[in-house]
């Protein structure tokens, strides 16, 4: 079971829309998270009740039955160092219900790119986006900068 | 013509499956690969007619998920 855990956290997508939720899926799966879904507040609060592992909620804010902020409220009364990236077509209404954001919330704007959620959960996780770091300045460059700026004097 | 709000999220959400996928098909596409072309124009489209849609006001967005069986508050 422990060799099945995905390498890099598993993701609870809650969206009442289908279409969004398989579209999430396929791009966190292809980024190495593992992915659960809820088709709503309702089902997303019977998934953390059920003690499954979820490392992150990716949480819409336009849902019936129960409004996104709503849930995340009540989920992270349960699970206060869960991380909660709101996806939302609207963001003014997100920054109307909650003026500011805490610490382990993050929002993007729908629609997004493949990039855009991966990095934005990526940031999340680990407060940086996974990228190769840039490439250290070589003795030449550092050489010809010193070069350069010693002709401006 | 006026679209109601609630069809504009609609519509918005499913121009972000539309749109999302093709960028997932593309990813997958060689650059000459035969279908590359039309998934391009089907993206395209979408944009455009992402664009298209009206920016909602604050009111109307808060008209959003407050459907008859969405209850209000606990």
């Amino acid at each position: 079971m422990e060799n099945n855990l995905p390498p890099r956290g598993v993701v609870l997508v809650v969206d009442d829309e289908p279409g969004v939720r398989a579209l999430a899926r396929r791009i966190l799966e292809g980024g190495g998270y593992g992915v659960l879904e809820a088709g709503n507040g309702v089902e997303a609060l019977a998934v953390i009740n059920s003690k499954a592992r979820v490392d992150f909620l990716i949480a819409d804010l336009d849902m019936p039955v129960m409004r996104g902020e709503e849930m995340t409220r009540k989920i992270r009364a349960m699970r206060p160092e869960l991380r909660v990236l709101y996806v939302t077509a609207h963001s003014a209404l997100l920054f109307k219900e909650r003026p500011e954001l805490i610490e382990g919330e993050a929002f993007l704007d729908k629609p997004f790119t493949m990039r855009g959620l991966l990095e934005a959960v990526s940031l999340l996780k680990s407060g940086y986006i996974k990228e190769p770091p840039p490439p250290p300045v070589s003795p030449l460059r550092r050489w010809l900068k010193a070069l350069s700026g010693a002709k401006t004097r | 013509m006026t679209i109601e709000p609630a069809s504009v999220h609609r519509l918005k959400n499913q121009l972000a499956i539309i749109l999302g996928f093709c960028e997932l098909l593309l990813s997958d596409l060689s650059a000459d690969h035969k279908h590359r072309a039309d998934v391009l124009q089907i993206q395209t489209a979408g944009r455009t007619a992402l664009n298209e849609l009206p920016p909602l006001a604050t009111e109307e967005l808060e008209s959003l998920g407050r459907t008859p069986e969405a209850p209000d508050g606990e």
